[in-house]
C-alpha cells in the first residue's frame, strides 16, 4: 500500500489598512481599479516602500506558528508575465521572514518550513470574449506559509488548514475568508510506497476546505490507480475542477521556465531589532489555549469546547454569558444549540449574552420551561426586548403553584377514568396521556416536574376514594 | 558551458520578445562570448563578511490611513483597452 | 539678451530676485533658442512651451509676494525618462510614445517653480552611449553636428551645450550623465547613489541609476544639487544622510588634497585625451594638491559586472511594458501574441533584455546576475582601498572625444568605452565630468570621483579647476 505525503502552501491575506508597498486601501469589494496608485499599478517610475503594519502582522503569524524569526530577511522579484501581475514580477521574499515553525494538533504535528511576506496580484475575470482585470487586489499583503510534507491524509490537511484559519482569526492577522480569497491553499502531494516515491504533483485552486479534502482524496485514488497499472505519475501542476469533481492539468512543471528571481534592488533588506520581535510575540490567547481553559475553568466537555473555539464569535458569546452570571454548562448548551441556530437563520443576533444569562436563570428557577425559553429566544432574535417581559406577554410564565396545579391534576384524573385504569394495569403510556391532558388544562404553563408529581398523587388519591 | 541556439530562443520566449533569425544568431554569438569572458575572470576571494556596513536601516514605519491614489477614470484612460472599469485583454485560456 | 545664456545660475537668480528679469522673459528666451536649434540638434522629444510659461508666470507672480528659493523661475530641461505630469514621458521608445504620467517625479516636485522647457532626448530607455537608439532620431553634438553627443543623457548635455537650457537633469547608470557632458563640453554631476530620490525615474538598472544635473559649471551644479538632494521616504533606497551646504563647499581650495590618477585609466585613452587630463592634474598640483599614480587593474571585470547587473535589472524593470495597462499595445489574439507584439523595443534594448533575461535564468552559469554582483563588490572594495591612498580620483571621463554618427561598433566592444565611468556606479560613488580641453576642436572631459557622500570634495576640486580655467565657458561655434 501507498502512503500519501502532503505539504501545503497557504496564502493568507493580512489585515492591514493599506497595501504592502503603497498607501492604497485594502477594502474588499470596491469598484474595479478604484483602489490603485502608480505603485500597485506598476507605472513607470513608481517605487515600493514597505508597510510596517504588514511586517507586524506577519511577525505575529510567525510567532503564533512558533517560527524562528530571521533578524534579516530579503525581498526578491519573481518574474512571470500575466495580465493581473502589473510589473511582470511579484515582490516576494527569498530569505524568508521566518522559518522552522510547528503546530501541535494533539494527534499529529505539522512542521512549518517557512513563512514569508509577498504581494498579491490583481484579479482576472474570464468572459467568453476576453479577460478583464481589476488591480484593486494588486499589492495587498500576503503571507505564504509553507508546511513540510508531513501530512498523511486529506483529513489531516483539512484539520490543519481549519486550525490555521482559527489561529489567524484569533490573532487578528487575517479574516481568512476563503470565499473572498483571503485564505488560499495549494497542495503538493506524492505517494510513498515500498518501491520509492512518486513525483510531486501540485494542486492549485483549492478554494474551500471541502475542495481541498476532496481534491487530495481524488489525487490519492488517481495516483494509486496509475501505480497499480505500473504507470508513472508525472510532475505536473493540476487544478481542482469543483464542478467536474476531478483534477485537471494546468501545465507541466518542466515547461514553467523558471521565475528568474532577482534580489529586489528597490528594497533594502528588512532588519528587525529585538524589540520588534518581542512586540510580535505578545499574542492574544490562541485557540488551543482557549480550549484548555474552557475545559479546565468551565468544566466543559472536550467536544463542546472544541466546537466552541472553532467559532470565535460563539466562543466569545459563551464567555460573555458566563460573565453575566450564567452557569457554564447550560450556557454552552444554549450557545451551541439555540444561539448558533438563530444566528444561522437571522445572520445576526439582536440580543445580548446577558439576555441569555437571565433566561437561563429563569429556567433554572422554574419560572419558564425550556420550551418556553426557546420561544422567548426566538422572539428576542426577531425583535429584541426584555426576556422577563416577553415571558409575561406570551403567557409563558411557568406555573409552579402547588395548589393551582393540584387542582388541574385532579381534574385530568377525574375526566379520564379509562386512562387511570390503564395506568393501573401497567400501561406507562397512559401516564403520558394524563400528563398531556393536565398540561393542556394548564395551557402549557405548568412546571412539568411538579405536574408529574401531582398527577401521580391525584391517581393515588382517586384510588383511595 | 555551451550555449545552444535553443537556449537563445527559449530566452526570447521568456522575455516575450519577437526576434529575427539574424538577431537570434548574433545574440547566440554575443552570449557565447559573454559566458566565455565571464568564465575567464578569476575573482578575488571575498572575505567572510562582505556585507557592506551601510547605514543602519530604520525599521519600516506602519502606514497610517489609506491615501487616495488614481481614480478609475485615470486608470482606464491610461489603458489601451478597458470595459466597465476593468482593463481588457484577449481571453486567457489556462489560468495560473 | 544674447548674453543671458552665459550667465551663471547664481547670476540669473540675482537678476530674478532683483526683478530686473522676469521668469517669463528668461523662459521665453530659452524656449526660443530651444526651438531654433531643435532641427539641427534634435535635443528635445517634446518642447513643453505652455507648461513652461505657466510655471514662469506662477513664479513671477509668487515673487511679488514672497521671497523664493534660489533657483525659482530658472527654466530646466528634463531627460525624458523622468516623469512629469502634463508632459509625455516616452523614454525615447515607441512603447511609451503617447504615455503621460499621472504623477511627478520627486525631482520634478522639488523643481516645481522651475519652468519645464521640455523633455529631452536620450537613448531608448537610457540604454546606449551615443543617443542613436532613440526612437525619435539621434541627438547631434552642438560642437559638430556630424558627431554624437554621447549618451544616454545626450539631449540633456546637448541642450545645455547649445545654450538652449541653463541646466538640465539627466540620469546616470554607467556614465550616462558624465560621458555626454564630456562629449558636449559641459559639467555633468552624478551624485552618490541614494542622494537624489529615484521616485519618478523610469528605472533602467535600479541599483545603479542616479539622477543628477548637467550645467555650465560646477558652481551651477552645486545649486542644482542643493535643490534636488535629500532623503525621500517614498524611495526606500534614498539615503538618510544629511545634505551639506554645497555652496559653502565651493569656498575651500585644493591645498593638501591628494589626487589619485589610475594609471591604467589613462593608458586606455586617446593620447590627446589622456594628455589633457594629465595636464589638468599638473595644474591642480600647482594649485596645492598632491598627485599620485594609483592602480585600477580591472577591465573585463568592470565591463562584465556592468553588463550582467545592468541588463538583468533592465530585463526585470522593463517587464512591465507589456501592452496591458498603458503604453503601446500590439495586435494579438492570444496573450503571448499580445506581449510580443506590444514589446516593440529597438534593437539595442532587445539585445540587453535578452542578455539580462539570460543572466537571470541560469544561476549556475558563469554569466549570471550573482556573478555580476560579486564582480561589482570586488571593484567597490578596490576603490575603497584607493581612497585610503588618496582623497579624490582624477581620470578621463571617456577614452575618446565624441565620435561620428555613422560609425558602427561591435556591441561587446562598445561597452569598453564606458570602462572609465562604470566603476562609480558599481560602487555608488559620486563622480563628475568637467571640461578640461579640446582635442581636434572637440571637448575633453576630466572625471573626478570621491568616496560615498563626499560630493563636497568633487565640488572643491572641480570649482578650483574652473576658477583656474575657462574650458567650461567656451561655446561651440555653431550656436554662439
Amino acid at each position: 500500500m501507498y502512503e500519501a505525503v502532503i505539504g501545503l502552501e497557504v496564502h493568507v491575506e493580512l489585515l492591514t489598512r493599506t497595501k504592502l508597498f503603497c498607501r492604497c486601501s485594502t477594502r474588499f469589494g470596491a469598484p474595479p481599479n478604484s483602489q490603485v496608485c502608480p505603485v500597485c499599478l506598476g507605472l513607470p517610475g513608481a517605487l515600493p516602500v514597505l508597510n510596517g503594519e504588514a511586517v507586524d502582522q506577519a511577525l505575529k503569524a510567525a510567532a503564533a506558528l512558533n517560527c524562528r524569526i530571521n533578524r534579516i530577511s530579503t525581498f526578491a522579484r519573481k518574474h512571470y508575465f500575466y495580465p493581473d501581475q502589473p510589473k511582470g514580477y511579484q515582490i516576494t521574499q527569498t530569505r524568508p521572514l521566518a522559518e522552522g515553525g510547528r503546530v501541535d494538533l494533539g494527534a499529529f504535528q505539522v512542521n512549518i518550513a517557512r513563512l514569508h511576506l509577498e504581494e498579491d496580484a490583481g484579479k482576472s475575470i474570464h468572459t467568453p470574449e476576453c479577460t478583464l482585470v481589476d488591480y484593486n487586489r494588486s499589492g495587498i499583503p500576503l503571507i505564504e506559509i509553507v508546511t513540510e510534507p508531513c501530512l498523511r491524509t486529506p483529513a489531516q490537511a483539512r484539520e490543519f488548514l481549519e486550525h490555521l484559519r482559527l489561529i489567524m482569526e484569533y490573532a487578528g492577522i487575517s479574516d481568512c475568508k476563503m470565499e473572498e480569497g483571503s485564505l488560499r491553499c495549494d497542495a503538493n502531494i506524492s505517494l510513498r510506497g515500498p518501491g520509492g516515491s512518486t513525483a510531486v504533483v501540485e494542486i492549485k485552486n483549492l478554494n474551500s476546505f471541502r475542495a481541498m479534502e476532496r481534491a487530495l482524496a481524488y489525487e490519492i485514488r488517481r495516483q494509486s490507480r496509475l501505480l497499480a497499472q505500473g504507470k508513472a505519475v508525472a510532475a505536473q501542476t493540476l487544478r481542482w475542477d469543483e464542478a467536474a469533481n476531478r483534477t485537471v492539468v494546468m501545465r507541466s512543471k518542466e515547461e514553467a521556465g523558471g521565475y528568474r528571481y532577482l534580489p529586489e534592488p528597490d528594497l533594502p533588506p528588512l532588519i528587525l531589532d529585538e524589540a520588534a520581535i518581542a512586540r510580535a510575540c505578545r499574542l492574544p490567547e490562541l485557540p488551543l489555549a482557549r480550549k484548555a481553559r474552557f475545559i479546565g475553568a468551565y468544566g466543559l466537555s472536550e467536544a463542546d469546547a472544541l466546537i466552541l473555539i472553532g467559532d470565535r464569535m460563539l466562543a466569545d458569546w459563551f464567555e460573555a454569558a458566563v460573565a453575566a452570571g450564567a452557569r457554564p454548562r447550560p450556557a454552552a448548551n444554549w450557545v451551541l444549540g439555540e444561539v448558533a441556530r438563530l444566528r444561522k437563520e437571522t445572520r445576526h443576533l439582536p440580543f445580548t449574552p446577558a439576555d441569555l444569562a437571565r433566561l437561563i436563570d429563569m429556567t433554572e428557577r422554574g419560572a419558564v420551561s425550556v420550551a418556553g425559553a426557546k420561544k422567548v429566544l426566538a422572539v428576542l432574535a426577531e425583535r429584541g426586548g426584555d426576556p422577563e417581559q416577553i415571558v409575561h406577554s406570551l403567557g409563558l410564565a411557568q406555573v409552579s403553584d402547588r395548589e393551582q396545579l393540584a387542582e388541574v391534576a385532579r381534574q385530568a384524573v377525574a375526566e379520564n377514568p379509562d386512562a387511570v385504569r390503564d395506568y393501573r394495569s401497567g400501561k406507562d403510556r397512559a401516564l403520558r396521556f394524563l400528563l398531556g391532558k393536565a398540561m393542556k388544562l394548564s395551557r402549557g404553563r405548568a412546571n412539568p416536574q411538579l405536574l408529574r408529581e401531582l398527577v401521580l398523587q391525584a391517581i393515588a388519591d382517586a384510588e383511595r376514594l | 558551458m555551451e550555449i545552444t541556439q535553443e537556449q537563445v530562443k527559449k530566452t526570447a520566449a521568456m522575455a516575450k520578445l519577437r526576434l529575427s533569425d539574424e538577431e537570434i544568431e548574433s545574440l547566440h554569438r554575443l552570449l557565447r562570448e559573454l559566458v566565455a569572458r565571464s568564465a575567464g575572470i578569476s575573482l578575488p576571494e571575498e572575505e567572510a563578511s562582505t556585507a557592506e556596513p551601510g547605514e543602519a536601516a530604520a525599521a519600516p514605519a506602519p502606514f497610517s490611513r489609506p491615501q487616495p491614489g488614481l481614480r478609475q477614470e485615470e486608470v482606464v484612460a491610461l489603458a489601451p483597452a478597458a470595459e466597465r472599469g476593468f482593463i481588457r485583454v484577449p481571453r486567457v485560456m489556462d489560468h495560473e | 539678451m544674447n548674453e543671458l545664456k552665459s550667465l551663471s545660475l547664481a547670476e540669473l537668480s540675482e537678476l530674478l530676485a532683483a526683478r530686473k528679469l522676469s521668469s517669463v522673459e528668461l523662459t521665453s528666451y530659452y524656449l526660443e533658442r530651444s526651438r531654433k536649434y531643435q532641427k539641427d540638434i534634435n535635443g528635445y522629444i517634446t518642447i513643453t512651451e505652455d507648461l513652461a510659461l505657466a510655471t514662469a508666470r506662477r513664479a513671477d507672480e509668487l515673487r511679488t509676494r514672497e521671497e523664493l528659493p534660489l533657483l525659482a523661475g530658472i527654466p530646466v530641461a528634463v531627460k525624458d525618462n523622468i516623469v512629469a505630469r502634463g508632459a509625455p514621458t516616452t523614454c525615447a521608445s515607441r512603447v511609451l510614445e503617447n504615455y503621460v504620467s499621472p504623477f511627478d517625479a520627486a525631482v520634478v516636485e522639488k523643481l516645481s517653480l522651475n519652468p519645464l522647457l521640455g523633455k529631452v532626448n536620450l537613448d531608448e530607455f537610457a540604454m546606449g552611449a551615443d543617443n542613436k537608439t532613440s526612437a525619435f532620431g539621434p541627438v547631434r553634438n552642438p560642437w559638430d553636428l556630424q558627431r554624437v553627443p554621447g549618451g544616454s543623457s545626450g539631449g540633456s548635455a546637448a541642450v545645455v551645450a547649445a545654450g538652449c537650457a541653463p541646466f538640465s537633469l539627466g540620469s546616470d547608470t554607467g556614465g550616462s550623465i558624465r560621458q555626454p557632458a564630456a562629449f558636449c563640453g559641459v559639467t555633468g554631476f552624478k551624485p552618490t547613489y541614494g542622494r537624489v530620490s529615484r521616485r519618478g525615474l523610469v528605472a533602467f538598472a535600479s541599483s545603479l541609476d542616479q539622477i543628477g544635473p548637467l550645467a555650465r559649471s560646477i558652481a551651477d551644479c552645486a545649486l542644482v544639487l542643493q535643490a534636488i538632494c535629500g532623503h525621500d521616504p517614498a524611495d526606500a533606497t534614498s539615503a538618510r544622510q544629511e545634505v551639506p551646504d554645497f555652496r559653502a563647499c565651493l569656498q575651500a581650495d585644493v591645498r593638501g588634497l591628494r589626487l589619485g590618477l589610475p594609471r591604467e585609466n589613462f593608458a586606455c585613452c586617446d593620447e590627446e585625451v589622456a594628455g589633457a587630463v594629465e595636464e589638468a592634474a599638473r595644474q591642480l598640483e600647482l594649485a596645492g594638491a598632491t598627485v599620485h599614480w594609483v592602480s585600477m587593474p580591472y577591465r573585463d571585470e568592470v565591463v562584465t559586472a556592468y553588463l550582467l547587473i545592468a541588463t538583468a535589472e533592465a530585463a526585470s524593470n522593463l517587464a512591465r511594458f507589456d501592452g496591458v495597462k498603458y503604453g503601446y499595445r500590439g495586435q494579438g489574439q492570444t496573450l503571448d501574441e499580445l506581449y510580443t507584439s506590444s514589446r516593440i523595443f529597438g534593437a539595442t534594448v532587445r539585445r540587453r533584455l535578452m542578455l539580462g533575461t539570460f543572466a537571470l535564468s541560469g544561476e549556475d552559469c558563469p554569466a549570471c546576475y550573482e556573478q555580476g554582483l560579486r564582480l561589482g563588490r570586488a571593484i567597490a572594495r578596490h576603490l575603497d582601498s584607493l581612497f585610503r591612498q588618496c582623497d579624490v580620483l582624477l581620470l578621463p571621463t571617456a577614452p575618446t572625444v565624441a565620435f561620428t554618427l555613422d560609425g558602427e561598433q561591435d556591441p561587446l566592444a562598445s561597452y569598453y568605452n564606458d570602462i572609465l565611468t562604470i566603476p562609480a556606479n558599481l560602487a555608488g560613488l559620486p563622480a563628475v565630468s568637467v571640461p578640461c580641453g579640446l582635442s581636434s576642436g572637440l571637448p575633453v572631459g576630466m572625471q573626478l570621483m570621491a568616496p560615498r557622500f563626499r560630493e563636497d570634495l568633487l565640488l572643491r576640486v572641480g570649482h578650483t579647476w574652473q576658477c583656474l580655467t575657462d574650458w567650461h565657458q567656451r561655446w561651440p561655434r555653431e550656436v554662439n
